[in-house]
């Protein structure tokens, strides 16, 4: 190191950790960002996030997916804090209202994926222990199913059907309602 | 490309659980499990279905009446109907369920049973010819199982030495405390009697509650409370919301007569100002709160108080949440307002008569078939009203019924 930079500097760069991807790809996030996933939140407290996080069921597709829900969802969560004290109540309620039409937007923009994304999003939000985004790609697939038909659900979702017809009627026939 | 796209059996079971509970309604659950065998293994498992009834509230799908004024027909089951969305899911639960509950065994002078209470899908029976405080025959009935556990007498040193008359006394079925769910298929419940309308000269309140846990009655302390005269059976409303009771006398009284089950202890406690001479329910309104409803017109309101603030005299704490308008070319009103029912799981249930054939009907309704009622869940957080269904006119107190449909509902005894 040449020169020691200023206090403030160290503090920033102390509270930038790096995640790096399943093909090497190293993203820069603060810590704000990144503990918004449990499991590196657990990494950050056991300080083991020196040389970077390796996540190798996270590609890079994915991990900057993944980090801009992080970057959105952080920023609203401090903008909230920061707020709180300095609104009256009324003003608070709208500026908190905003906060959550804006990221509700975010949200449905940020679901707008075909859905080999979306299941790799799933994969990796359980992974990382995100529970927002793991709760916001699992309802986005749920509802998609809506009423859709057996058929329908298969085709979308490129499922083999494996039962018999004897079991397929079976449950049918248990469950004749949902069909009419 | 279609096929270079993933499937959903790519993602491991757990996950496809995670979405799969997210499915708001039955239905959609009930055409997933035939989509591939991962998929009906994942929704036929028992703790999965916990699960996913633990996070859905289950749908009105139509009420229970019993005849009082035609005897000829006993029992009726009116299901949802078109333009319901959970008609044919109705349909299916009436051709599974027995609700004219053939399998009880009928004691032997041959009186029929009458309706207490019902549920969580789970219907409470008495006999009609029960002349005994200690109820001989109490039988808790599950329709769909088709299946019943009777319910044994009040122990006799339970009872106070003055004989009490049940006459118009009803039991309430609620269910055991969270803190005793054990998880298990069978959600269990308790039974509740208290002498309000057969009060003992000492002016005593006395309450009995019997456990399906401990399968035991006990007794709680006898309150006395001087200043509270309850009226005739007919006068008396009853509700139940958060582990409490709630007379409510609909002569104009300004006050309630409440009996909290966490301390088995009975208190009169004022109603809202001015809602005395209204048209009210008590009802449950989402998870702590009690909620007021105020029926005027052409109008519901909503009130609502936290469980704690119950005892808080006068209007203190009383919130005014919503209030929704109601058509103006019907005659409205609470569905089963007289003495139980019409409240469960979160609604409430409305009647509601065509203006014009209600006025014909009244002024000569002798001549004339009763108009058809048209009836209404109305979500109580929201005030959403939804029309159930239109059946035949009918003056009985009107048991909501809630349930999953088969096979999605869980074994209730």
């Amino acid at each position: 190191m040449a020169s020691a930079g200023s206090g403030d500097e160290k503090a920033a760069a102390a509270a930038m950790i790096t995640l790096i991807s399943s093909d090497n790809e190293k993203f820069e996030v603060t810590e704000a960002t990144a503990t918004l996933s449990q499991t590196i939140r657990h990494m950050i407290e056991d300080g083991c996030t020196d040389g970077g996080v390796p996540l190798p069921n996270v590609t890079s597709k994915i991990l900057a997916r993944v980090i801009e829900y992080c970057k959105k969802h952080a920023t609203a969560a401090a903008g909230e804090e920061g707020s709180s004290s300095s609104f009256s109540d009324a003003a608070f309620l709208e500026v908190d209202r905003a906060f959550l039409e804006e990221l509700e937007e975010f949200d449905d923009a940020f679901l707008e994926v075909d859905r080999a994304t979306l299941f790799d999003l799933i994969l990796a939000a359980n992974y990382l222990d995100i529970k927002g985004l793991l709760n916001l790609t699992c309802q986005k697939v749920a509802d998609s199913v809506k009423g859709k038909t057996p058929e329908q659900i298969r085709e979308m979702y490129n499922i083999v059907n494996d039962l018999t017809p004897e079991e397929e009627a079976e449950i049918r026939r248990e469950t004749q309602w949902a069909f009419e | 490309m279609a096929s270079a796209e993933a499937g959903h059996t790519d993602l491991p079971v757990d996950l496809l659980e995670e979405i799969l509970l997210r499915l708001d309604d039955v239905a959609d659950l009930a055409r997933c499990s035939t989509a591939c065998s991962s998929f009906h293994r994942i929704i036929a498992d028992d703790r999965f279905l916990r699960r996913f009834r633990s996070l859905h509230r289950p749908p009105i799908l139509g009420f229970l009446v019993l005849n009082h004024y035609h005897d000829d027909k006993g029992f009726s089951f009116h299901p949802a109907n078109p333009p319901c969305r959970f008609t044919p899911a109705a349909r299916a639960l009436a051709g599974a369920a027995d609700f004219s509950f053939s399998t009880v065994p009928k004691p032997i002078n041959g009186y029929d049973y009458n309706i207490c209470d019902l549920r969580d899908g789970r219907v409470l029976l008495s006999h009609h010819g029960t002349t005994c405080f200690t109820f001989k025959y109490l039988v808790v009935y599950d329709p769909l199982r088709r299946c019943h556990v009777k319910i044994p007498p009040i122990p006799g040193d339970l009872m106070p030495s003055t004989g009490l008359v049940d006459w118009g006394e009803k039991p309430f079925l609620v269910p055991a405390a969270a803190g005793d769910e054990k998880g298990g298929n069978d959600s269990p419940f308790q039974v509740v009697m208290c002498n309000v309308l057969s009060i003992d000269p000492d002016h005593n309140f006395r309450s009995f509650v019997y456990s399906s846990i401990t399968g035991k009655w006990r007794a709680g302390a006898p309150c006395n409370i001087a200043s509270y005269e309850p009226p005739g059976w007919f006068f008396l409303r009853r509700y139940y919301a958060h582990g409490s009771f709630y007379w409510v006398d609909c002569l104009g009284s300004t006050n309630m007569l409440v009996f909290d089950m966490s301390d088995m202890k009975f208190s009169v406690v004022d109603l809202l100002p001015g809602s005395e001479h209204q048209n009210i329910t008590i009802a449950e309104v989402g998870r702590d709160r009690v909620g007021l409803l105020i029926l005027g017109e052409n109008t519901l309101d909503l009130y609502s108080k936290a469980e704690q603030d119950i005892g808080i005299v006068g209007a203190k704490n009383w919130r005014h949440d919503h209030m929704v308008r109601l058509r103006g070319d019907y005659q409205w009103s609470f569905a089963a307002a007289a003495t139980c029912g019409g409240v469960a799981e979160g609604y409430a249930l409305l009647e509601g008569y065509p203006r014009d054939e209600y006025k014909v009907w009244k002024c000569r309704p002798k001549k004339k078939m009763p108009p058809s009622a048209h009836y209404f869940t109305v979500e109580l957080e929201t005030l959403l009203v939804e029309q159930l269904c239109v059946s035949e006119f009918n003056v009985d107190p009107a048991f909501l019924y809630a349930s999953f449909p088969p096979p999605f509902a869980p074994p209730r005894i």
